[in-house]
């Protein structure tokens, strides 16, 4: 089977500030027409590693490709990428228009020609009525449009950007996330973005890459992010509230949790686990059920503390003395009041352990 | 990436080079010894020059009545200009801030010649200000005004406003009036509000103006020139006179290393000051 | 009660300080349309003719003309000076960067008069004689931390990302520079220019040790004739450069409302 040549790869990338690692040992391989999200909090690393691909920062080791050419040394002026910054950078004394056809302007194409592709790529991003007019006249949205569209015209190998949406209002921002995505599709251009924002790396994402102290801690599919967190702090950082400190045992000759207060959670059978080692459990609210006390599916029990609607579920926060966990269910189930004394069951197979 | 940063460096470092090299070679002149009723001069090197000044009581004089001249006029500056700077700062009416800050402009691209001309009109014999006053019978003949210090102390401080006020209006916006107006609501009087809240919190400023002020001051010349009429000699004319009449450059060099020295060092005094008053008010602050 | 006390004394500061600014300057300009030769205020008779003899009067010709010199040389050469300057200052790192700051500042500290005698004598050494050239090399000496400092401010609204993108899309350093920085940086370069040209113009402390016979600038000029003669030339000369003054602040005025528009968000 013939591997076909990723648009980007970097192969152990490394950036170090005095006694600050910015980038350590990063290695990665986007393939063409995808569109990668490098995730995580402010200052992992994540748009560090952005501006060393765009030619911005030189790795202190490592190297870059791109479509199977090393770029590691070349300027950012020699590089096939185009980079739709996080202020959006627009030229403020220059039209729409000219913004858009300022990097046509190094090609040898005719007036007309370059006309042309600025108008089109104008459309394509639904702008084309604002040709004329300039940055300080246009709302954050479509100044993001316009960035956009400069990088776009000149079909770059691999679009990069910088947290887009971050200045945009809730809903702008779930619209834009969404036409970007449908964009990227019908152009099929390999992008690469960074944000912080989890729901956005899921929107938009083939791939994430969480990143976490310059390292990549997990890489893959968002499904595969949330179901099968590979450490803790992907596990944190994907939302899941219910993630619990203890060591992993055996108990009665069964994979057991401990929690670090005392209380045994069993787990699945084929739970692979060392036993003795320091490990977190996270269950997801929705793995989660709330059954009555005395059911004998109740794998612990507590005291129902608080409930709240979020959209069409239910979330409740039950206290169980060593701990609090959070459970989300349908809201059609049998409603629970604040005060009562509940059960939860846990699904033995979504129960995840983690290393620390 | 480093060496391009030099190259771009390169004008400034001419420049600078230039006017070190001057400072170097004046500094080095003031060693030398004049030769008497010419304007030659040569070595032997001696600090007989320096010392000269020191002994001089003429020269020690008025450097001495200059600093202080200069410290009065900076506190006239201060008292006539923070208030006036807070007027533009906080007054309602956008069209008058505009007007004040034009003004302002306007009297600063003027030129120093012609507005120490115009107060020579107006506070001479046959001036405008005598006029008036003999004319509503408040004096009897006209007061001497010009050709001496009240002259010279009006125009300079004509001369110093619009730098320390342009210098001070912006921190003074700064402070949002939000702050001022939440002291007011918590029971200080306006009065309590401006020295307790407003001064502290642009006193940075306040020195930054003191200090440009200040320099402006002691560095009169033009002014006393034409306004002093002999009488007033700054240590600039000072300066003057023993380049221009005395023909001795070296120590006319010599009295300006001096001269710089005591200068910068009050400066230097002016931005003590102000890291002194900062610390002292958030000290306070808790 | 009390508060309209308050806002009344306030006006009436206000109106104070105005006319102690402008003072000067109006009964100045008033003089020098008065048929008198000796101020009087009011004027007995309009009259131009003073403003015939200034263009007339040869010393003033002349001393118009050094001055024009003066300018239109030091002016575009210290802007020159300047440009390369503060862009190394906003956009490199390097050590000693606060006392390169200060140093490049410190012209404006010293005062005129010391700086007149340290270059006198640094020109004494290297024998150049010609007043006109002295005067040029003192003016871009002093006048260079003007430009610089208004060119300084005007970088900090230079979004050094819009230069980055610039690069990013294909365009080397110097090209970047020549099409996005610069056209940015028209603010600081009038601003800087006003400065630089108004002090050439008017400095007399650094100047009147530098000059030579023949290369009398206005201000020295104008102080001569105020030595030795009681008319109102001088006040003509001083109008003349309010009126100066005046256009140049409405011109800029001006220029600073168009570049309001073009300033991103």
């Amino acid at each position: 089977m013939a591997l076909a040549t990723p648009a980007l790869e970097l192969v152990g990338l490394r950036k170090q500030y005095g006694e600050h690692l910015a980038v350590g040992n990063v290695s990665l391989a986007v393939p063409k027409g995808s569109l990668l999200t490098l995730l995580g909090p402010s200052g992992c690393g994540k748009s560090t590693l952005l501006r060393m691909i765009a030619g911005f920062i030189k790795p202190d080791s490592g190297s870059i490709s791109i479509e199977g050419q090393d770029v590691t040394a070349l300027l950012p002026e020699r590089r096939p990428t185009a980079m739709v910054f996080q202020s959006y950078a627009l030229f403020p004394h220059m039209s729409v228009f000219d913004n858009v056809a300022f990097g046509l302007k190094l090609r040898k194409l005719s007036s007309a020609q370059r006309r042309a592709k600025v108008e089109a790529t104008l459309a394509l991003v639904r702008m084309e009525s604002f040709a004329e007019r300039f940055p300080s006249e246009l709302s954050g949205g479509q100044q993001q449009r316009v960035a956009l569209a400069r990088c776009l015209v000149i079909e770059p190998q691999i679009l990069l950007l910088d947290e887009p949406f971050g200045a945009l209002d809730r809903h702008l921002r779930e619209e834009m996330q969404v036409e970007l995505r449908k964009l990227q599709r019908q152009l099929g251009i390999t992008m690469l973005v960074v944000t912080h924002d989890q729901d956005e790396a899921f929107i938009l994402s083939d791939v994430v890459a969480v990143m976490n102290g310059g390292r990549i801690e997990q890489l893959a599919t968002p499904a595969d992010l949330y179901d099968r967190p590979a450490t803790c702090f992907v596990a944190r950082f994907m939302g899941i509230p219910n993630v619990l400190p203890g060591t992993a045992v055996h108990y009665q000759g069964k994979p057991t949790f401990r929690h670090e207060k005392g209380a045994l959670i069993g787990l699945g059978q084929d739970t692979n686990i060392v036993a003795g080692e320091m490990a977190h459990l996270a269950l997801r609210p929705e793995t989660l059920r709330l059954v009555p006390p005395a059911d004998d599916q109740a794998d612990m029990t507590g005291t129902l503390v608080f409930v709240t609607l979020i959209g069409s579920r239910l979330q409740y926060e039950v206290d169980l003395g060593w701990t609090t966990l959070q459970v989300v269910m349908p809201r059609a189930e049998q409603t629970w009041q604040p005060g009562q004394s509940v059960g939860i069951a846990i699904d033995r197979r979504h129960a995840i352990v983690l290393s620390a | 990436m480093k060496c391009r940063a030099r190259l771009l460096l390169l004008p400034a470092a001419v420049l600078m080079a230039i006017f070190f090299g001057a400072f170097l070679v004046f500094a080095a002149v003031g060693m030398l010894t004049s030769a008497p009723g010419t304007p030659g001069y040569s070595a032997p090197l001696t600090f007989n020059n320096y010392l000269r000044f020191f002994t001089d009581p003429v020269g020690l004089g008025i450097l001495g009545w200059t600093v202080i001249f200069s410290l009065l006029l900076t506190a006239a500056t201060i008292v006539a200009g923070y208030p006036f700077a807070y007027l533009i700062a906080r007054t309602q009416w956008p069209w008058a801030r505009n007007l004040l800050l034009g003004v302002l402009l306007v009297t600063f691209l003027c030129g120093s010649i012609s507005r120490a001309y115009g107060w020579l009109i107006l506070l001479g014999r046959r001036g405008l200000v005598n006029e008036a006053l003999m004319w509503t019978g408040l004096i009897d003949h006209p007061l001497a005004l010009i050709y001496n210090v009240s002259g010279v102390f009006i125009a300079l401080l004509h001369f110093t406003l619009p730098y320390f006020v342009l210098t001070v209006f912006g921190a003074i916006r700064a402070v949002p009036s939000q702050v001022e107006e939440s002291a007011r609501d918590l029971g200080a009087s306006a009065l309590r509000v401006f020295f307790q809240i407003t001064v502290p919190l642009t006193l940075p400023a306040i020195v930054g103006g003191a200090a440009l002020a200040f320099s402006l001051a002691i560095s009169a010349f033009a002014f006393p020139l034409l306004l002093g009429g002999g009488r007033v000699r700054l240590i600039s004319n000072y300066i003057y006179d023993q380049l221009f009449v005395a023909f001795d450059l070296p120590f006319a060099a010599a009295v300006s290393s001096l001269f710089l020295i005591v200068a910068l060092a009050i400066l230097w005094g002016f931005f003590a000051i102000e890291r002194w008053a900062t610390r002292a008010v958030y000290r306070r602050a808790g | 009660m009390k508060h309209y006390l308050g806002k009344a004394l306030w006006l009436l500061f206000g109106v104070a300080m105005l006319s102690f600014l402008l003072a000067p300057v109006i009964f100045t300009a008033v003089y020098s349309v008065g048929e008198s030769r000796y101020f009087q205020f009011p004027p007995q008779a309009w009259s131009l003719q003073w403003y015939t003899a200034f263009f007339r009067a040869q010393k003033f010709y002349d001393a118009m003309i050094n001055s024009a010199i003066l300018a239109v040389v030091v002016t575009p050469l210290c802007l020159l000076a300047a440009l390369p300057t503060a862009h190394a200052l906003a956009r490199y790192r390097f050590p000693g960067q606060r006392w390169i700051d200060a140093l490049v500042l410190s012209p404006l500290i010293v005062p005129g008069v010391i700086t007149g005698v340290a270059l006198l004598s640094l020109f004494r050494i290297l024998h150049q004689d010609i007043g006109l050239v002295r005067m040029s090399v003192a003016m871009m000496v002093v006048c260079f931390p003007y430009a610089l400092r208004a060119l300084a401010a005007n970088y900090q609204a230079v979004d050094p990302a819009t230069e980055e993108a610039a690069r990013d899309l294909g365009y080397g350093p110097l090209r970047t520079w020549w099409t996005i920085t610069l056209p940015q940086l028209r603010t600081g370069l009038l601003a800087g220019a006003v400065f630089v040209f108004v002090e050439v113009i008017d400095n007399f402390s650094v100047n009147v040790f530098l000059v030579d016979l023949h290369s009398n600038t206005l201000p020295i000029a104008a102080y001569q004739h105020i030595r030795d003669v009681d008319d109102p030339l001088v006040a003509v000369m001083s109008t003349l450069l309010s009126i100066l003054s005046v256009l140049l602040v409405l011109g800029f005025s001006r220029m600073m409302g168009q570049e309001r528009m073009f300033k991103n968000r």
